[in-house]
């Protein structure tokens, strides 16, 4: 097979050759369209194909510019956002959703702890008023006292009633053996104010008897530092309403020994008999 | 007309978002993208083009080099995008209407020059038909593309010897084919 039996461009000889010929062609050379006059026409073909409509150049660019704003979009540029993260920052506005800024725990745990603060405190406001059952109140008192409050219990709302009642008692007592001792004096005009029956057994030497009955009123007295002071308060009140107060209770001395109204009953009594001596001496002495 | 030593300023500003660089490119490219996909067949050329340059859109943050580089790396999507569409139409076969049919039956702005370029559109398909696929790939990547031996074989992913060899063979035929005057002139 020699070089003439088949085209010089199938042998392989003058590949270099032919591609000057056509960059020639493609640049426009004369030379290279008059040696190359079949690859000429298939160019010029080529060349003069339609290109793109001028009516379609606008609606490309319009679509290559939504393509770039939704790319910058997606990239945190701020020429568009997504509706989810319309609100955020520009750097934020295609990101991934925020975290859960409060955990899902301390939702859960506020709703369950919310209303047991509400209970907590109305029912501590109500064991505080003492206006609750009993059991209810001790259980709330158990539980105040649990975290350090000093709630009242059932106990104390009985042990305070039961103290106005023997109070009372004693008061509406004493007020008798008062009312009875002025009742005697004033049986006898010689005798002067009852208040001063102590200074009377004072000058009539019976200070002994006294004596026994400051010791009695004592007692009564150490009875009476047991007993609440709003006890001694209302002791005082009621005193003060039967109008016979025998003084300053604390007093050293005085003929009233057992003068301290707010002692238990067994001074109460004393009183009465110390009273009860003082209207028998007044009468020996008449 | 090259954009020259302004290619990097448009490129940037196109990157940014500016229409204008957008335009710049797209009248730089877009001529030698359309006549690239009319010569391969494409059912909807305009509509191709439009696809193609979408695509560019999305990978400019991938391209590097200057404007001879970015010419063949605009006309290795187009080839893609073209070879993507063939196969869809393999997998669903369809018989369109032509497109350059259609715009030849109807009216248009100037019915001289499109008389031309239909003429010239049909020699030039009735001319590629003689020549395999890896020959027109490399034919019209060379004369419309204005691409070198190594850049086509950039594109084509072979070796710039094998596209010599392509080259040269796709030249025979055509030569062939013309001067039997079985191309109509």
């Amino acid at each position: 097979m020699s070089p003439d039996d088949v085209s010089p461009y199938e042998m392989g000889t003058n590949r270099h050759d032919e591609d000057d010929e056509l960059e020639r062609l493609l640049e426009g050379s004369a030379d290279a369209r008059e040696q190359l006059p079949e690859l000429t026409i298939f160019v010029d073909d080529l060349q003069a194909m339609q290109t793109p409509s001028p009516g379609v150049e606008d609606l490309h660019v319009a679509a290559m510019m939504s393509e770039s704003s939704r790319l910058l979009a997606d990239n945190g540029d701020p020429v568009a956002r997504p509706v989810s993260k319309a609100h955020g920052p520009a750097s934020q506005a295609s990101g991934l959703p925020m975290r859960r800024s409060t955990p899902m725990v301390k939702l859960l745990l506020a709703k369950v702890m919310a209303p047991l603060v509400a209970v907590f405190t109305i029912m501590g406001g109500l064991a505080y008023a003492q206006v609750l059952p009993d059991p209810l109140q001790d259980v709330v008192a158990d539980a105040g006292g649990a975290v350090g409050l000093d709630l009242p219990d059932s106990d104390d709302g009985d042990v305070d009633e039961a103290t106005e009642v023997e109070d009372a008692d004693e008061a509406d007592e004493a007020t008798e053996v008062e009312d009875d001792a002025d009742t005697t004096h004033e049986s006898d005009p010689a005798e002067g104010d009852d208040d001063e029956g102590a200074t009377d057994d004072e000058a009539d030497g019976t200070e002994g008897d006294d004596d026994e009955a400051n010791a009695e009123g004592e007692g009564a007295q150490g009875d009476d530092d047991e007993a609440d002071d709003s006890t001694e308060d209302q002791d005082d009140s009621t005193d003060d309403g039967s109008g016979n107060d025998d003084g300053d209770n604390s007093g050293p001395g005085g003929g009233d020994g057992g003068g301290d109204n707010s002692g238990s009953g067994g001074g109460s009594d004393d009183e009465n008999g110390g009273s009860d001596d003082e209207v028998e001496e007044a009468a020996d002495e008449e | 007309m090259p954009l020259g030593e302004s290619f990097d300023r448009v490129v940037a500003a196109a990157a940014a978002g500016a229409e204008w660089a957008w335009r710049e490119l797209y009248r730089e490219t877009a001529p030698a993208v359309g006549r690239y996909v009319r010569a391969r067949g494409a059912n909807d050329p305009d509509d191709a083009v439009g696809e193609i340059f979408c695509k560019v859109v999305r990978r400019l943050d991938s391209f590097t080099g200057d404007e001879r580089a970015f010419r063949t790396w605009v006309l290795a999507i187009a080839r893609n995008q073209l070879i993507d569409e063939a196969r869809r139409r393999q997998r669903r076969p369809e018989e369109p209407v032509d497109h350059e049919r259609l715009a030849g039956a109807g009216p248009s702005g100037d019915a001289e020059d499109d008389a031309l370029a239909h003429l010239a559109t049909e020699r030039v398909r009735e001319t590629l038909s003689s020549l395999t696929a890896d020959q027109r790939d490399v034919m019209l990547l060379r004369v419309i593309g204005r691409l070198t031996i190594d850049e086509i074989a950039e594109v084509v992913g072979r070796r710039p010897g094998a596209v010599k060899m392509l080259q040269a063979r796709a030249i025979a035929s055509i030569r062939s084919k013309i001067s039997e005057g079985s191309v109509t002139l």
